[in-house]
């Protein structure tokens, strides 16, 4: 058969099958959320009371980051920097996994139509996830930054170091890590130091959080340390992640928010 | 009705298969629902039939597959498809043990081809990986295809596809 004929009929099964899947998995999803609050309803008065205070908590941080946002714009401005791009994020939700298993990678409900483009970064609330690895007009697929083909710069922060951010896939106690090598043997890493892109590489936008250090040891060459990293996103639980559109607020393709 | 319950119960299978969650202490070793409907077309369809469920299987797989070729599923359902027909009166004869044989089997066999191809293509995939996968799959397929074949069977009879004797 032609590959162009294989290919063709593979997207057209491919954005024939996303609305039911999508329809599944929102279902599947429910019923999955309707058992944990049956399960959790005892609990309900202190979860209750507990979210309370991390709301007040939160919006005591989202006033005095205003302040310093105003603050830093007139600062900025003073020494003549441009004032610091806000992405502009697409809402998208999860609507499957890899089918054969064999990859880290995750299938959301939107596409190029929504202004999705190959090698976008896509992140949820609580850091990175991974990067756009193939689009179709209403679907694309994540290569999670777990999967061992994944390669992304990164950097600890607190010490300026940077390194290359692999994948290991999922353990026998069913965590899914990541590995971060190339680390100057000198270099005085701990545990539980945060990770985030470095921006270097042109995929991943600067500062975005990856994980936190849960291992360290000397490579084989002596030369350099590798890291254990424990993604701060929940890799295994993805329902709703964001992308990260390269146009500037406003002019992100119909239908994307 | 045959042909339009093959294609549902196809894509429901790969539906299913891609939402199942995996078992990291089985190399993720997916729940083999698609196969278990190949399989079920290959035990009580004659070859035509087989071909076409299996290719229809095929397309949705590869559909919901990252980096697999299109088309190689179909090829790989079509030979097991045509094997298991092929064979299916010299084995146990119609039996749950015979849909759990088939199933083990196959499942190995359709991991080990998805690992060669995959590894001809430049992929680099351990081989520790590949055999715990490939344990994982079989013990997923010893629960799963005999279920497979039930709830197919019933589909079939409630939509007076076949007599329930006939199976």
């Amino acid at each position: 058969m032609p590959r162009s004929v294989s290919e063709g009929t593979n997207t057209v099964a491919r954005e024939a099958v996303a609305p039911v899947q999508g329809l599944v998995s929102s279902y599947t999803y429910r019923l999955k959320s309707a058992f944990q609050a049956i399960r959790g309803l005892g609990g309900l008065p202190e979860e209750n009371q507990r979210l309370m205070e991390q709301v007040v908590i939160l919006q005591n941080q989202v006033n005095e980051l205003e302040s310093l946002s105003v603050e830093n714009d007139a600062l900025r401005e003073q020494i003549g920097f441009e004032k610091r791009a806000v992405y502009n994020m697409i809402a998208c939700e999860v609507i499957g996994r890899d089918i054969s298993g064999w990859w880290q990678t995750i299938r959301l409900s939107k596409g190029e139509r929504h202004g999705i483009r190959l090698d976008q970064a896509v992140v949820t609330a609580e850091g990175l996830v991974g990067r756009v690895s193939s689009v179709s007009a209403r679907t694309c697929d994540v290569l999670l930054i777990a999967d061992p083909s994944s390669r992304l710069h990164s950097e600890i922060k607190e010490l300026g170091i940077y390194g290359v951010l692999s994948g290991r896939g999922p353990t026998f106690n069913g965590d899914i890590l990541c590995k971060m090598k190339l680390i100057h043997k000198s270099a005085s890493i701990r545990e539980h130091m945060p990770v985030h892109t470095s921006g270097l590489g042109g995929v991943f936008p600067k500062d975005v959080l990856v994980g936190y250090i849960t291992k360290i040891e000397l490579d084989k060459s002596a030369l350099y340390q590798t890291a254990e990293i424990l993604p701060a996103a929940d890799l295994s639980e993805l329902n709703y992640v964001f992308v990260i559109a390269d146009a500037p607020i406003g002019e992100v393709a119909e239908g994307a928010q | 009705m045959n042909h339009l319950v093959m294609f549902m119960v196809s894509m429901f299978a790969a539906i299913i298969e891609s939402l199942s969650p995996t078992l990291h202490i089985l190399g993720q070793g997916e729940a083999p629902i698609v196969l278990g409907v190949v399989i079920y077309y290959a035990l009580t369809r004659e070859r035509h039939m087989v071909v076409k469920a299996a290719i229809t299987a095929g397309i949705f797989y590869d559909a919901l597959c990252y980096k697999v070729p299109p088309g190689f599923s179909a090829i790989a359902y079509v030979c097991i498809g045509l094997l298991v027909n092929q064979y299916r009166d010299k084995i146990f004869g119609n039996h749950w043990l015979t849909h759990i044989f088939l199933g083990v089997v196959s499942s190995l066999a359709m991991t080990i081809m998805m690992y060669i191809m995959l590894l001809s293509r430049g992929n680099e995939i351990g081989i520790a990986g590949m055999l715990i996968k490939s344990m994982g799959v079989m013990l997923m397929s010893l629960a799963v295809i005999p279920v497979v074949f039930k709830v197919v069977e019933r589909i079939d009879y409630k939509l007076g596809n076949v007599e329930l004797r006939e199976i």
